[in-house]
């Protein structure tokens, strides 16, 4: 069943059917969340009234748009209220955004395996400023486009890919740390 | 997308099935069961408590500005309009209690909200 076909069956009265897209998103969202506010219980909460808030507007949810990108717009701006409220807005700093744009090589892979390149991603990922995380959360976990991040997180395109290029770099550069004899070539 | 972002596509696909394979730790027991036991109470179904409860803000403040017309209206219709008003009968030493215990209050208040 698609997911709008399961928003009819919500608004035709079917209450239960909402479940299914609370399991499809859930995890996704918790990690966007986490990303964000950097504790997980406080994520757990966001994120739930982020569904009961979709659950409650769902009749306002346009038919011709994605349901992933509204409702992660809302668990956005619920994580970014409720930062502003505890006065910890990520900052972020200035970058110039003609950088060169920096990749992950499959020689990483190659050389360290999927598991270590994967445990050295999980710590980057919670070290790393929600700034650039959002945005690498966004992309390569949620698979969004540009243009749908632009639409979730109202930033304008160019941050989004400075942004991505700064995360995609730190994570390089620890990468690199794990094996620096590794010849790579960037770009 | 550009083309330099295509020409990376497969740098992209790897990092994408790592960040994928780590969704597992994002396993939340009971999640579904309580987000849908705060979807199903009354208290959401109801969606005019909530577009109350969503706009009580302005709608007391459109209440507020209503009687404050009408009076301004009723009172305007008396041709000469005397008012009077009684202060309770405090003594000094109460008074000056009353202002630090305002603060306080005042204090507490603004904590919380800001907590």
């Amino acid at each position: 069943m698609t997911d709008h076909e399961v928003i009819d069956r919500v608004l035709a009265g079917d209450q239960k059917a909402f479940a299914s897209l609370v399991v499809a998103y859930q995890r996704k969202a918790l990690s966007l969340a986490e990303r964000l506010l950097q504790d997980r219980p406080h994520a757990e909460d966001l994120v739930q009234d982020a569904f009961v808030k979709a659950y409650s507007s769902l009749a306002s949810f346009k038919r011709g748009s994605s349901f992933a990108t509204w409702f992660y717009r809302i668990v956005y701006t619920t994580c970014l209220n409720a930062l502003q409220k505890q006065r910890r807005m990520p900052l972020s700093e200035q970058i110039d955004e003609d950088t060169n744009p920096v990749w992950i090589e499959p020689s990483f892979f190659d050389e360290l395996g999927r598991a270590e390149v994967e445990e050295i991603l999980r710590d980057e990922m919670s070290q790393m400023s929600p700034v650039y995380a959002v945005v690498m959360e966004l992309f390569y976990n949620n698979e969004f486009s540009y243009e749908q991040i632009v639409k979730i997180t109202g930033m304008p395109l160019g941050t989004v890919k400075t942004r991505l290029n700064r995360g995609r770099a730190l994570l390089r550069a620890a990468l690199m740390k794990r094996c620096p004899d590794l010849e790579v070539h960037n770009g | 997308m550009d083309s330099d972002d295509k020409k990376n596509e497969l740098h992209d696909q790897l990092l994408r099935e790592s960040f994928q394979h780590m969704m597992s730790r994002y396993e939340a027991p009971d999640f579904t069961a309580a987000v849908m036991s705060r979807v199903s109470s009354p208290f959401i179904r109801h969606r005019l408590t909530l577009w109350l409860l969503k706009h009580a803000a302005v709608l007391g403040l459109m209440i507020f500005v209503a009687g404050l017309v009408v009076a301004v209206l009723a009172v305007s219709s008396i041709s000469q309009p005397e008012f009077s008003i009684t202060l309770p009968a405090v003594s000094e030493a109460a008074a000056l209690w009353g202002i630090p215990i305002a603060i306080l209050v005042t204090l507490g208040v603004w904590q919380m909200e800001t907590a």
